[in-house]
């Protein structure tokens, strides 16, 4: 099993032998598959969500999604491209069934670290930009989650949410404006 | 501004790009270059004042269970097919008995059957439907309609899409 994870000159790993294996039902494959794909979905879905239990809940269904229709799977796409635009639309599933609660309340991840005086200027940073995140519609925040914190090429998020990829830069290029607006209401303490 | 001159992109470009001062067209020209070109893309990165404000978040602890528990999960018996909604299946038992009503018996429909092939020319018109066969087609005909419509309906509600935030 060992020799399917071949490394390319690039320093990527050939996930293809890996993917094959899952789909005719290798339950090592699909094991191998989950223990990589596990911290990609659940930091994507963490950071769109805002929200550990509804990310814990979005990523086992997001990679049983995956793994159960590994045949549908099209390798014209960068396997993680489908993998997050599969986690997107579980992140949207869960969103329609919130919707009438609140997506905007106060979510628990923030809940855990030291007291505003402990924090570190970085970590206040880092805090305050979540909280900005929060602020802005999920449709511009999914982009710079893909884009800053994902590392996405613009064409992948233009793959992911099947839009052409000027679209995409301009939705981002909004995205930063609204952040920006957002962070700097965060930093005057605006409610 | 052609890209197939571009081996890296110039500074002023990709000050340019960041600022959102480029048409378009050029701008896609960028992200295209950008998207092939490792350098130039973290170049474009590091201009973005926004970038050192996301570097400064950590990566977020992933639950240790959590991956046991999706291949917990996957071997659990995938969950049935979801039925047809009440109402939808509803509609569709009423859809059937109204074409049913409408159409009329099997009988009336072997002899509407049998005018329009003898609308069809001489070559068919010497073709007659046996009764005993047209009526385990009728029944077929329309137990195929209704799965087809119960298909249409499933996808309705949540088959295959692009989701929108919307």
């Amino acid at each position: 099993m060992a020799a399917r994870a071949l490394r390319l000159h690039d320093g990527e790993i050939d996930e293809s032998p890996w993917i094959e294996a899952a789909a005719a039902g290798d339950p090592e494959a699909s094991a191998w598959l989950v223990e990589r794909y596990t911290p990609t979905v659940y930091r994507f879905t963490l950071r769109l969500m805002r929200n550990e239990q509804d990310a814990r809940d979005a990523t086992q269904d997001t990679l049983v999604k995956v793994l159960r229709n590994l045949e549908r799977y099209d390798d014209r796409w960068k396997f993680s491209t489908w993998v997050i635009s599969i986690a997107r639309n579980t992140c949207i599933d869960t969103f329609r069934k919130r919707k009438r609660q609140s997506w905007d309340e106060p979510t628990d991840v923030a809940d855990h670290g030291p007291s505003p005086l402990e924090l570190t200027s970085r970590q206040q940073r880092a805090e305050v930009l979540h909280a900005a995140l929060d602020r802005i519609p999920p449709l511009y925040r999914e982009v710079l989650v893909m884009y800053h914190f994902d590392h996405m090429k613009y064409r992948e998020i233009a793959d992911v949410l099947d839009i052409p990829i000027g679209t995409v830069m301009n939705r981002i290029f909004r995205a930063r404006r609204k952040l920006r607006d957002a962070f700097d209401a965060e930093l005057d303490g605006e409610s | 501004m052609s890209a197939d001159t571009w081996i890296h992109l110039p500074d002023a470009l990709v000050e340019d790009f960041v600022e959102g001062r480029l048409s378009d067209l050029d701008a896609v020209r960028v992200a295209t270059h950008a998207d092939d070109c490792a350098m130039c893309r973290n170049r474009l990165a590091a201009a973005e004042p926004l970038t050192s404000l996301f570097a400064s978040c950590d990566e977020p602890d992933v639950p240790a269970d959590l991956a046991a528990r999706v291949i917990a999960a996957l071997d659990a018996p995938p969950p049935a097919e979801r039925p047809v909604a009440p109402g939808i299946a509803a509609g569709l038992a009423v859809a059937a008995i109204a074409v049913l009503v409408l159409l009329g018996s099997p009988g009336e429909l072997v002899a509407g059957g049998q005018i329009v092939w003898q609308a069809l020319g001489s070559t068919l018109r010497a073709v007659e439907l046996p009764v005993a066969l047209v009526t385990p087609v009728w029944m077929a005909a329309a137990m195929a309609t209704f799965a087809a419509a119960a298909v249409t309906a499933r996808r309705l509600e949540g088959g295959p899409r692009q989701a929108s935030w919307r």
